[in-house]
């Protein structure tokens, strides 16, 4: 790989220190290369992903204890000279269809809610601004695709730090813990019957309709029943049938593999019927207690983790390949930091932001290639650091977004990234 | 006066009245008396303690005694006495140090250089009591007299000229001499020696004499009752170093500042101070008395012990004559702050380097409390909830950690054997006449995450008791009753260094039989012994808890407060600038009172015409939807409904305004306006501290707005549990005093100064140096212009501009115009900038403040405000001026009572019209006319709350903390306790993702609250909310698993209940509407509903027995073990049983309680229910 240093890097310590306040009334400019995807499905791996566990693998291999680098053996990807770890063999055949991009980084390590809030939000948390999660500036951006769909769903646990922020409700999302459950306020509840469920939206009509009839002109009222008629249109419409994921073959559920699997072939049925932005969370603590976090003796289980990250994105990159999706669809696995390649007391490793990795796939973009060179430890970036707000930014672009647009938070501009770039040579 | 001890006071000269109290000097007929005997031997210094101020000495220059502020030493209690003791008299009494009482000492003055107390080498010293010393913890040295180490300001902490104490080795009182040497430092300059045998402790007095000559160490001698024993220099080797010499003060009975662990525990008598070593025999006539003389036991030296070594104090022993008949008396103790930094288990000398890491103390039995500062009586043996502390301004302030709760009464149980079983979140023991019976261990907080999971059905000892909450231990003992009273006491240590200050369920119980305990009660016990089920339970939490709280508001009240803020509203008053005229206007029926005079006046101007007046049933939904935040029950409708007399409303009005439900209601919107933003887990993103509990204090007192203000601007009390300091954090704000700014200023003055926290602001007349000054104000001091508050990289064409640099240093000031100086007597703290800042916003002559709250009031109630919006005024136009220059002015003068405006507005014809689409659509807040109130949908809050209430259901929420135990540190655990009304939630923080941080009862109840616009978190102020509807508003109700449970007629349901009752359906119809919508339903909705409900009517009632409570969720899910894989399982089996639902009662028959459910569930849907009137 000969990678040079990009123009965009020369813009980030500057915007790095607007970033802290929300910069007020910057003309907009648009100098990212803008792509046409259609949906972001957004793979969250809570907890921190150690990176050089993963796609950022080096030979030099760590002991537990006082040697530090890498737990694995590393194996070769599609991509010359990148070598994933051996638990990630799917995906290392599949390089092709991935940008892992390798020098992620920021400053916020020892905080959780405060790194997932970053790695969200593109941005560090202002005294005076809550601002918008990525997908809901998407969903706020550009809608759903389809009618009665929500632009944006959360396959996870409800947070601040994934809600609209100053876009307001709106721009919210739809969760669901399960896949086995639909979206909490969609699903109908065990019990309720066709029949019962007749008989209440008829008891409803008629309360509803007299209402309306006596408050005439009232538009908060007009407002509120046509939502109640969206409700039932949304429940009782195409949207809801995603989530029968019986209906699918027993030989691609099993391609998925377990829950993880299953949340990601339930994101593709749902950016297939029209859904803008998916997030899907990778939250199986049972596997090893820890999750991504693994600190101390969450790290011996580490490999079934990812183990089951390769089994179920190699299935989604697949699958949405053979349903023409991948085009159009970024695919973006994501992490609030990296860990060291050192080990903790405990044989773990603890928080590292300083260089990280994240993955992006499909989109349109211009797969096949790493962005960034780490040193032999991956702690730190020799080449292209990305900056959290070019990621955003790359992200944005893939989805013909403008990362220099401004948002109005009431009368105040603030722009969806703080100045940041696309990575332009994923863009043709 | 004439039943206790004297309380003396510092610095404060005895009445002259006093002396009418004091003993006469006894007399003897049998020989001389003590006095005569001591003063024969020349002492320097001789206290007898039958007097305050008596010491009789030759040297008139050191008389006086004097106890240390505020502190009690008795000095009445009795003393040695015949005829054990011939040579004194029957009145004979000493002063009483007892008990773990921080600050009982006393202290005299020294009389200056080259004075009595100073000694040189050369000089000899004999320091002689009788003491009676009730119980000494193993390596503590407790003082009877010494000088220096006061810890007096100007004094060194270690200056001990010389100190006569006892010291406990082997459980025995050793006589203990020491002093420091003017020439060594640390350690090396401590001498002490210590006798190798000493006193039992207990009620017998002894004799006690040192003495020494300085200069030369084989000199020193002790005597214990006229005996002489050996002893060694055990610290610091015998040294021939001369003394340290100042003029520091003598205490007798106490010192190093006043800590407990020096204290003496017990009575001190006849102390006396010679410059010549008595002699032997002189010593043997001092110590006189008939009978035997109290064996001494042998005390081999002990090394300074760890603190795990530390023998625990004995509980206080109570006799029964001192508690009160048929209560539980129950008593807080506390250290003073300076003694908490002081308690480190190293000789006491260096402790400064322990102070500045652990400013609270471990929890530990050894070194407790003294200082009373709460007491009042509660109905049992069990707490669910304590009294709060309050400042002298009412608000809530921390105790010290840990504080003490002491809990005695009188017991008679009938002759037996039992077993008394003891629950506790902390560190708690049971006496039993000073027994201990049962102890539970103390807490180590431990920062762990992976423990195992302990399921708490198993901790459980009784498995019929209610569930044992995590945390919780429970321990057993023995107790045998021979049928007399006697006292019971259950001592709790609350709080600690890394500890939140909880009570969790504390209660003793007995059990004869094995099987069913009684939490025990006191003699005579007015209220019955709460059976131990958890419904029991429950409802005795309740109750008490609703004690507590009144007794929280008795100690809220402080006379000299109200009176401070009496004198500033007679001052606003006066001051006020006078009222704006009341626009002439036709007495019709348009008009109720002055504000429909000025609304009426523009109306007529406009030629429009107001909206007619509301129905009873949309008014009085409407109104305590407005001033409880409830929709009304059945009864309150139907008696509304049926009351005939004119002045219902404004009887209804003012029976509301008076309900607790108006702080409850409130409350959510302060939290709002003030950015309220604790968070349970690592404060992150602006988070404050809990100050939601002051909000609702202040809302339940009513303070005035002016004080509200006040004490929000001053900041002071609690900063982590609900005091107004709360308010002061921001949590990763690396300028926190201007994000308050900011928010005083929106929530005060409707300037919105947000955008000049960076920069000046381009659409407002403030520039970045307004809102820099007033946040040096609340800062109390110059504010330097950190990097990160300028803005960067404008563009050439930016509209903004940056005034500040950085590193600049902006003074606190008050950047626009005042009134002029403050009113005479409203600055209580001359230099407070806070107070100031307070003063000059609440400044009655200027009425900005009163409009502005009047305006938010106004806005609240009628859907918009006079000036929209209500927290920016820099370019709005108010709609109607002059009524808000009114409204304000009859803030002013009825003592800025918030109350008094809602009153004024809830009462007129334009809060009481039916709203019209004209007084909605989108116009300038000038060109406003309140024709009628706006259309509201309820807030978030009044939404669920209302559901809550009319359904008859708890909220089940989990408790709103990953740290039920108590055990991890305070800086990254709060615990906001389990909500019952819906302002109580907040943030559930799980951006971890981990399924075992997942609260599945609390989400359901978060995600119908954020639906509709409740903020999770709000780290910064709103005064508006979002109220455009969405999708996501109906299909929570209609849905989700709350809905679920809101509509499902399980047997704690209270539409069950309405159902079982025997009634014509007619009539069931017409309840059901009554209770969802406040209104009996039209002919039209009676006939559909009762066409659904009536078949299978009559045999609707099964004659079963309710389903069996649903078990308890035992798994003890904490922090500790989260990360554990079971916990993560654990409570995925919650969100199942949760997303399951409640069972739906077997008391009616299926089919039918399907369509009633059916129906249940279409009432809470309709846009009627969920719009306000």
């Amino acid at each position: 790989m000969n990678l040079s240093r990009r123009q965009f890097i020369a813009q980030s310590a500057l915007a790095a220190s607007a970033a802290a306040l929300g910069a007020p009334a910057f003309a907009e400019e648009a100098k990212s290369p803008l792509a046409k995807a259609e949906h972001c499905l957004f793979i969250w791996l809570g907890g921190g992903m150690s990176h050089l566990d993963t796609f950022d693998a080096k030979t030099t291999k760590g002991d537990g204890l006082k040697k530090p680098g890498c737990y694995y053996d590393t194996i070769e990807t599609a991509i010359p000279g990148v070598r994933f770890c051996e638990h990630l063999p799917r995906l290392a055949k599949m390089a092709e269809r991935l940008v892992p991009v390798r020098s992620v980084n920021h400053t916020v390590i020892d905080e959780h809610a405060a790194a997932v809030n970053r790695m969200h939000t593109g941005r560090p948390v202002s005294g005076s601004v809550v601002y918008p999660s990525i997908g809901s500036i998407v969903a706020h951006q550009r809608h759903a695709v389809a009618d009665g769909v929500p632009p944006y769903v959360l396959i996870g646990y409800p947070s601040a730090t994934r809600g609209p922020g100053f876009l307001g409700p709106k721009a919210g999302y739809v969760y669901l813990t399960d896949t086995a459950a639909g979206p909490a306020g969609l699903t109908r509840m065990p019990g309720i019957t066709d029949t019962r469920q007749r008989r209440r939206e008829s008891l409803l009509a008629s309360l509803r309709s007299d209402y309306v009839s006596r408050n005439p002109g009232d538009r908060i009222v007009q407002d509120y029943d046509d939502a109640i008629g969206e409700v039932f249109k949304l429940q009782g419409g195409d949207f809801m049938k995603a989530f029968d994921l019986a209906s699918e073959a027993d030989s691609l559920r099993q391609t998925y593999g377990d829950e993880f699997g299953q949340r990601c072939m339930l994101a593709r049925r749902l950016i297939q019927r029209g859904v803008r932005f998916v997030e899907v969370g990778f939250n199986l603590n049972f596997v090893n207690g820890a999750g991504w976090d693994t600190h101390n003796g969450a790290q011996k289980q580490q490999h079934a983790l990812i183990q089951r990250l390769d089994q179920g994105v190699a299935a989604l990159l697949t699958d949405l390949g053979n349903q023409r999706l991948l085009e159009k669809t970024v695919v973006v696995i994501a992490t609030e930091f990296g860990r060291p390649a050192a080990f903790d007391a405990g044989g773990g490793r603890g928080h590292y932001g300083k260089c990280f990795t994240c993955v992006l796939a499909g989109g349109g973009l211009r797969t096949g290639q790493a962005i960034g060179t780490t040193d032999d430890l991956a702690m730190n970036i020799v080449e292209e650091p990305v900056a959290v707000h070019d990621l955003f930014a790359t992200i944005f672009a893939a989805m013909g977004i403008n990362p220099a647009k401004n948002l109005m938070d009431g009368e105040r501009p603030v722009p969806i990234t703080d100045k940041g770039q696309a990575i332009a040579k994923l863009f043709t | 006066m004439d039943n206790c001890g004297l309380y003396v006071r510092t610095d404060v000269n005895f009445h002259p009245a006093l002396l009418f109290f004091l003993a006469a000097l006894p007399t003897s007929a049998a020989g001389p008396t003590y006095r005569e005997l001591l003063l024969a031997d020349r002492p320097v210094a001789y206290w007898r303690f039958d007097t305050i101020e008596e010491c009789c000495t030759p040297n008139e220059t050191h008389q006086s005694l004097r106890a240390n502020a505020g502190d009690k030493v008795s000095l009445l209690e009795p003393g040695p006495r015949p005829p054990e003791f011939p040579a004194f008299s029957e009145e004979n009494s000493a002063a009483d140090f007892t008990g773990y009482e921080r600050d009982t000492y006393l202290r005299v003055k020294d009389p200056g250089t080259k004075s009595e107390f100073d000694f040189e080498n050369g000089d000899t010293i004999t320091m002689e009591a009788w003491v009676q010393c009730q119980h000494i913890a193993e390596g503590r040295n407790v003082y009877i007299v010494g000088k220096g180490r006061t810890g007096s300001p100007g004094f060194a902490s270690d200056n001990q000229n010389w100190a006569l104490r006892l010291r406990g080795q082997a459980g025995v009182a050793c006589p203990s001499f020491v002093f420091r040497d003017r020439e060594n430092a640390g350690e090396k300059g401590w001498h002490r020696w210590t006798t190798t045998s000493g006193i039992v402790p207990g009620k017998e007095w002894h004799h006690v004499v040192v003495s020494y000559k300085f200069g030369e160490p084989g000199s020193v001698r002790s005597y214990v009752n006229g005996e002489e024993i050996k002893g060694a220099w055990d610290m610091g080797g015998a040294s021939s170093a001369a003394p340290v010499v100042d003029n520091d003060e003598v205490w007798i009975g106490g010192s190093m500042g006043g800590a407990p662990q020096a204290q003496f525990p017990g009575r001190i008598d006849e102390l006396a101070i010679y410059r010549t070593a008595l002699s032997p025999e002189r010593i043997k006539i001092h110590a006189a008395r008939e009978g035997a003389i109290p064996a001494l036991r042998d005390a081999p030296a002990s090394r300074t012990l760890t603190k795990s070594e530390a023998l625990p104090l004995p509980p206080e022993i109570i006799a029964v004559e001192e508690l009160p008949k048929g209560k539980v008396r129950v008593q807080v103790f506390e250290f003073p702050k300076s003694a908490q930094e002081e308690i480190g288990w190293v000789s006491s000398n260096d402790s400064t380097k322990k102070k500045a890491e652990s400013p609270d103390a471990d929890e530990t039995w050894s070194v407790l409390p003294g200082n009373r500062t709460d007491e009042f009586t509660e109905q049992v043996f069990a707490f669910a909830d304590i009294t709060n502390k309050y400042n002298e301004r009412g608000v809530k302030v921390d105790r010290s950690a840990p504080f003490l709760v002491r809990a005695a009464g009188v017991v008679r149980l009938p002759a037996g054997e039992y077993t008394l079983h003891l629950r506790a979140l902390t560190g708690a023991r049971v006496a039993f006449d000073g027994h201990i019976i049962a102890e539970t261990p103390l807490k180590k907080p431990k920062g762990g995450d992976v423990e195992a999971v302990p399921d708490m059905a198993k901790e459980q000892l009784v498995a019929s008791m209610p569930p044992l909450p995590p945390g919780h231990r429970e321990v057993q003992g023995r107790l045998s009753s021979d049928g007399q009273p006697h006292v019971l006491l259950i001592e709790c240590l609350i709080g600690g260094k890394g500890i939140r200050p909880e009570i969790g369920e504390l209660f003793a119980a007995v059990t004869k039989d094995g099987e069913t305990f009684a939490v025990i009660g006191p003699e005579g016990a007015e209220r019955k012994t709460p059976g131990l089920t958890s419904g029991e339970w429950q409802r005795f939490s309740d109750e008490q808890c609703a004690r507590v709280a009144m007794l929280n508001a008795q100690r809220r009240r402080n006379p000299a407060e109200e009176a401070y803020w009496k004198h500033r509203h007679d001052l606003a008053r006066q001051n006020a600038k006078p009222a704006p005229a009341v626009p002439s206007a036709a007495d019709d029926a348009s008009i109720f009172n002055d504000v429909d005079r000025f609304i009426s006046a523009k109306l007529a101007k406009n030629n429009a015409k107001p909206a007619p007046l509301c129905d009873d049933a949309s008014f009085l939904r409407r109104a305590m939807l407005d001033i409880t935040g409830v929709i009304p029950t059945e009864q309150e409708a139907t008696a509304f409904l049926a009351d005939n007399s004119r002045d219902k409303r404004a009887k209804a009005i003012d029976r509301l305004l008076a309900s607790p439900g108006w702080a409850d209601h409130w409350t959510s919107y302060w939290q709002d306006v003030l950015a309220e933003n604790p968070n349970i887990l690592k404060g992150t993103l602006n988070n404050t501290g809990p100050f939601r509990w002051w909000i609702h204090e202040a809302l339940l007192d009513n303070k005035p707005m002016d004080r509200f203000a006040t004490e929000l601007i001053t900041m002071e009390g609690s900063a982590s549990y609900g005091g107004p300091a709360g308010f002061a954090i921001a949590s990763q704000n690396d300028l926190p005093m201007a994000a308050k700014a900011q928010i005083v200023s929106s929530a005060f003055l409707a300037n919105e100064m947000k955008c000049a926290r960076c920069h000046d602001a381009p659409y407002h007349p403030f520039e970045q140096g307004d809102l820099f000054k007033i946040a040096a104000m609340l800062q109390r001091a110059p504010l330097k212009v950190p990097g990160s508050s300028l803005t960067q990289g404008l563009t050439r064409n930016s509209k903004v501009t940056v005034t500040l640099k950085p590193g600049e240093m902006i003074d606190p000031h008050f950047p626009f115009a005042t009134p002029g100086e403050p009113l005479p007597g409203v600055i209580r703290k001359k230099d407070d900038s806070r107070e100031n800042l307070a003063a000059i916003l609440t400044d009655s002559r200027e009425d900005r403040f009163a409009q502005v709250i009047a305006n938010r009031v106004w806005r609240q109630f009628l859907g918009f405000g006079i000036v929209d919006p209500v927290d920016d005024w820099s370019t709005a136009l108010a709609s109607h001026p002059e009524l808000l220059k009114w409204l304000a002015h009859e803030l002013i003068t009825h003592d800025y009572d918030l109350k008094h405006v809602a009153r004024l507005i809830l009462n007129s014809h334009t809060y009481q019209r039916v709203p019209q689409p004209s007084a909605m659509r989108t116009v300038k807040s000038s060109e406003r006319l309140f024709e009628s109130p706006a259309r509201r949908r309820m807030t978030a809050e009044q939404l669920v709350d209302s559901l809550f209430a009319v359904t008859g259901l708890q909220m089940d929420s989990e408790q709103l903390s990953f740290d039920p135990e108590d055990r991890q540190s305070p800086k990254d655990h709060n615990n906001l306790g389990i909500p019952r009304r819906a302002w109580e939630f907040t943030s559930l923080s799980n951006e971890r993702d981990r399924p075992a941080l997942a609260k599945p009862r609390a989400q359901v109840i978060a995600d119908v609250l954020a639906a509709f616009g409740w903020r999770e978190s709000r780290p910064e102020p709103r005064s508006t909310r979002d109220h455009d509807a969405n999708v996501l508003q109906p299909a929570t109700l209609a849905n989700s698993t709350i809905s679920n449970r809101l509509a499902r007629l399980s047997d704690e349901h209270a539409f069950t209940a309405l159902a079982m009752e025997e009634q014509p359906l007619a009539h069931l119809v017409e309840r059901m509407f009554l209770r969802m919508l406040s209104r009996p339903p039209t002919p039209a909705e009676a006939a559909k509903f009762s066409a659904i409900l009536s078949p299978g009517f009559a045999s609707r009632r099964t004659g079963a027995a309710p389903a069996p409570p649903r078990p308890p969720f035992t798994m003890g899910v904490s922090w500790a073990n989260h990360l554990n894989p079971d916990a993560s399982t654990a409570v995925l089996a919650v969100e199942h049983v949760v997303k399951a639902g409640p069972t739906p009662s077997p008391q009616l028959a299926s089919d039918w309680r399907d369509r009633m459910e059916d129906a249940v569930w279409a009432l809470m849907l309709t846009p009627e229910f969920t719009h306000i009137p």
